[in-house]
């Protein structure tokens, strides 16, 4: 009766079924469907509508079965949860059993938490930085309506300083000052210090709407005659003792009278450092300040900070001066916590992700090493079996053994990232922009999910395999039980094969940020770095000035007379080579003053023709210096020589100008006339020096413009340079020398050169360090997991090997049989991370310089490193496996 | 309980039956109107069997049918189970039934 085409639909209809059912159903289910077939004939019209029926009905089961696989799975999954969280005598006899049986396998434990410890340790240092960095509200009332503003120099103000009258005029912001950080000098009992401040304007405090915790804050006619300072909370308890009294008392700060008016709490910070406000119209008052104040707004609830930008820049065009091209200009507005966090932002989200692959090679490493455990373990889960125990009692088992371990190891991690927090702050103290990298709430949240995650990831597949190995019936594992099934062995060569590859990735990701670190340190930067010594001192802007106010020559000479005495003094100590001053430092973050400059003839000059295709003029880096900064920096020169006359009268000033500049001039330019800014300086050059990176070793080479010092000896800051051979020795000296010469001007800031160096890369040394780090802890973890894994093997193939040895293979033999097992997994291992590296390399773009981010030599040597720090971990089990005793082994089976 | 596992279970009771043969009484007994399907038919069975209701029985002595046909049979908890779904119809039955009849005498 059965036809061919019967048939064939018949296997189709079989086909339809998930495979276990087909299993157990399908002979019957083919004998069905073919006696239901022989009852309905063979009119064509009767058969096509029974296969038509039939087929529906097969569709309509095979779809109600496989869905009720996948929710069995979930139920049992969730089922599992319910019985095994909910019955708190089990979990308490899990617990005691698996904190025995971390005693019983002490070595075994100590090295799963370790691993684990470390691995938690880092991901919440890490997170903890983000934490404060990027996730905590700042400590004002709501400070997420904080902005930072940029590019609203119209809009806000023509003069400087004052912005509260224009405020109002945005819809958008509720309130908006402006702030320029600086310092004073102020005096105390002992000495002179030097503190940092900042001059805001009336709205700024309003901003922020932190109420002062004694006093208020300044005053509307304060604003404009200066006169009253807000101090912090830490000056107040440091210089003044805590003394309430203080408020309405008075406070010297470079040598003017301020009165105190307000007393902020000890979470205001703001600028970071800060030590005391004082309103804009102490202007002169200030020193070191930075040349460019900053914007913050309290933009309106409910507004966003892209409504603010537009408001700012319709307010600009409206008052846009003639002849300038605003298009430039477009205002940015964004969230203060955002604005400080700009630099760190990236680095830090980078490190996360390491973190996260530390965390996940650690797991990878745990669960490698459990496997192994658990195969060694069979005969005790054979033993249970016999005893009666089901098999989710296992999966409870392992989840409790492994919970208490990564409990442990959580407890371990969060100890060990409070000291890695203590290190970091210690070590890059200004790298994070936040006062406190504290472990609060949400870290500890975070910590614990970490801790949840682990046990979840360790557990799986070890409860996997022993819930195997209790199916698998108590004689066979008994018998054999000397290797493990095919599919657990090359589930630990996968799982270390990816411990490899992504061990491998970050060690070159490492490898990219040392490169770019050592790089930079190494760059040349000019000057003679391993022997200077600097410091910083600020003048007040009544430096010498008398009360009578006509007193140019007095405060010249009041100038001319420190410079004069701090470099001889300085210079007649032993063991200085050199003594020099300068306005801005090489490698000092202050703004350095851009000029355009003009080379009659060369640069600049249109008139002649040799300049055709020269450009109009060349913006330089003006600054001045002392004839002897240049010796004193150990900056040598090309041509000519240093300045000789102290001072001109005739109006003729002697510069000397960086190689970069005399290059764009091309020849000779000893004796040239040089031109600088509106005639602000006419000059004729009299030397040329080596190019300086002054902005960093990262930074573009700038042409620069030297000229004396007691040509325009008005400047607010002078950094000294010293050249010694012991600047160690002298650092403690300096600011003593200083004080002798003039007790009202501290020096501050005295670094070494290499500091300050190491001040510029902080941010970079920061990322290095902590990538490197997290490098090696991958590394070794792969180099441990390399180790277990084979030593494992080798000791699962005791029986094999002895009995290869027996049959005449040599120790050589069986050394290179397990080593090429060893090469294959790392050379996996190896060429999936090489692929891998190409391909995350791209993350690194922005914190490398001067490296590619797929440099073939740092990827080479990271391969290089891992593949042989891998051979070398596997080499040890090979030796171990050569050493087998045939005889021995034979004899025990 | 729905309606083919309580006929299967049901068909099952007295004695042992293969596939098809749970099928043919169940279309004999109501008369046609409930044709299983092999799918459903199979489906119900791995189910019931999964549940503990049914359970594989080898041929009864003197069948004359293919050897291969695998048979099943009721198992006690299948046939509580049968008790418990009969008592809970017949309570149904009842309330049905009760309802029904004061609906009547309200005269709708």
């Amino acid at each position: 009766m059965e036809s061919w085409l019967d048939r064939v639909l018949l296997r189709l209809l079989l086909g339809l079924y998930p495979r276990g059912f087909r299993k157990l159903y399908g002979e019957d289910l083919q004998m069905f469907v073919s006696t239901e077939r022989s009852g309905v004939g063979s009119e064509v019209g009767s058969v096509l509508s029974f296969w038509f029926v039939t087929f529906i009905d097969s569709t309509r089961v095979s779809v109600v079965l496989r869905v009720r696989g996948l929710s069995d799975a979930m139920a049992n999954f969730f089922d599992f949860f319910r019985r095994r969280f909910f019955p708190m005598d089990q979990i308490a006899n899990d617990m005691r059993l698996g904190f025995r049986s971390v005693f019983r396998r002490f070595n075994f434990s100590v090295i799963v938490i370790a691993t684990l410890s470390i691995a938690i340790g880092a991901t919440t240092v890490i997170f903890a930085a983000i934490n404060s960095v990027l996730l905590q509200p700042l400590p004002f009332p709501d400070s997420e309506r904080i902005v930072h503003l940029e590019g609203a120099p119209f809009a806000f103000t023509s003069n400087g300083m004052s912005v509260s009258d224009r405020v109002p005029a945005l819809s958008t912001i509720e309130a908006a000052g402006i702030y320029a950080t600086g310092g004073a000098n102020v005096g105390s009992d002992a000495r002179t210090v030097r503190i940092n401040g900042a001059q805001v304007s009336r709205g700024f405090f309003e901003t922020f709407r932190v109420p002062a915790e004694h006093g208020r804050f300044l005053m509307p006619q304060e604003e404009e005659t200066g006169g009253a300072v807000v101090l912090s909370n830490d000056l107040w308890r440091t210089l003044l003792g805590a003394d309430t009294g203080v408020v309405g008392s008075t406070l010297r700060l470079n040598g003017e009278n301020f009165s105190v008016v307000g007393i902020m709490p000890a979470s205001f910070d703001f600028p970071r450092g800060s030590q005391f406000w004082v309103s804009t119209g102490a202007l002169p008052m200030m020193s070191g300040a930075a040349l460019a104040p900053s914007y913050v707004a309290r933009i309106g609830p409910d507004r966003y900070p892209l409504a603010v930008a537009e408001e700012l820049d319709a307010l600009n065009r409206s008052r846009v001066p003639d002849g300038v091209d605003y298009e430039e200009a477009f205002p940015s507005v964004t969230r203060l916590r955002d604005h400080q966090a700009r630099d760190v932002q990236k680095p830090l989200l980078v490190l996360l992700g390491t973190v996260g692959v530390v965390l996940l090679v650690a797991c990878l490493n745990v669960t490698n090493l459990y496997l192994s455990q658990v195969s060694r373990r069979k005969n005790e889960f054979v033993l249970r079996v016999a005893l009666g125990a089901s098999k989710s009692r296992f999966v409870t088992q392992l989840l409790a053994e492994t919970g208490v371990l990564a409990v442990c190891a959580g407890i371990f991690g969060t100890l060990l990232a409070r000291l890695g927090i203590v290190v970091i702050q210690a070590e890059f103290p200004d790298v994070l922009p936040v006062t406190g990298v504290s472990i609060d709430a949400t870290v500890m949240t975070m910590a614990t999910m970490v801790v949840v995650g682990c046990t979840m990831a360790v557990s799986l597949a070890p409860a996997l395999y022993a819930g195997r190995s209790e199916s698998n019936g108590a004689l066979r594992v008994q018998s054999s039980g000397m290797t493990d099934g095919r599919r657990w062995t090359k589930l630990r060569d996968v799982l270390l094969v990816a411990q490899i590859a992504l061990a491998l990735v970050l060690v070159f990701g490492s490898g990219l940020l040392v490169r770019t670190f050592t790089g930079l340190y190494n760059t040349e930067l000019g000057f003679a770095r391993d022997e200077v010594i600097t410091t910083k001192v600020s003048f007040p802007a009544n430096f010498g000035r008398r009360p009578d106010g006509n007193d140019l020559a007095q405060r010249k000479s009041a100038r001319y007379d420190f410079y004069d005495r701090v470099q001889s003094r300085i210079g007649g100590t032993p063991g200085v080579l050199g003594v020099g001053l300068v306005s801005n430092l090489p490698l000092d973050p202050s703004i350095g003053v851009g000029m355009p400059v003009k080379v009659p003839g060369y640069i600049g000059d249109p008139v002649s023709d040799s300049t055709a295709g020269t450009p109009e003029s060349v913006a330089a880096t003006f600054q001045m210096a002392s004839s002897t900064y240049f010796e004193a920096m150990g900056i040598p020169f090309v041509v000519g020589e240093t300045f000789n006359r102290v001072a001109a009268d005739d109006g003729l000033v002697e510069t000397v100008i960086s190689r970069s500049l005399a290059e764009r001039i091309g020849t000779d330019p000893i004796g040239m006339p040089i031109t600088m800014g509106r005639s602000i300086v006419e000059g004729v050059i009299v030397g040329v020096v080596e190019n300086v990176r002054s902005n960093g070793p990262s930074s573009r080479q700038r042409d620069e413009v030297y000229i004396l010092l007691h040509q325009w000896p008005f400047v607010n800051d002078v950094f000294i340079a010293v050249r010694t051979t012991s600047p160690g020795a002298l650092a403690a000296l300096i600011p003593d020398i200083v004080d002798e010469v003039h007790p009202d001007l501290p020096s501050y800031a005295t670094r070494t050169a290499d500091q300050l160096l190491d001040n510029s890369l902080a941010r970079r040394r920061f990322s290095m360090t902590l990538m490197s780090l997290l490098g090696s802890i991958a590394l070794i973890l792969a180099v441990l997991g390399v180790y277990g894994t084979i030593s494992h093997s080798v000791s699962l193939r005791e029986r094999e090997i002895g009995v290869r040895m027996a049959l005449g293979a040599s120790p050589g033999a069986i050394k290179l049989m397990v080593l090429t097992r060893v090469g294959i997994l790392v050379g996996v291992g190896v060429s999936f991370g090489i692929v891998g590296a190409i391909n995350v390399g791209a993350v690194f773009r922005n914190m490398v310089y001067g490296v590619s981010t797929s440099d073939p030599v740092v990827l080479f040597v990271g391969a290089l490193m891992v593949s042989v720090a891998g051979i070398v971990a596997g080499y040890l089990p090979s030796a171990v496996a050569a050493k087998i005793d045939p005889m021995s082994i034979l004899k025990e089976s | 309980m729905t309606r083919v596992t309580f006929q299967v279970l049901v068909a099952m009771l007295n004695e042992p039956k293969h596939g098809y043969r749970v099928k043919t009484e169940i279309e004999d007994r109501t008369g046609g109107e409930m044709s299983l399907g092999a799918g459903t038919l199979y489906e119900a069975l791995h189910r019931l069997e999964r549940d503990g209701l049914l359970k594989e029985t080898p041929a009864p002595q003197g069948e004359d049918v293919n050897p291969r046909w695998r048979f099943y049979q009721t198992t006690p908890a299948g046939k509580k189970a049968v008790e418990v779904e009969l008592l809970r119809m017949e309570s149904d039955v009842v309330h049905a039934r009760e309802t029904f009849n004061q609906m009547k005498l309200r005269g709708f």
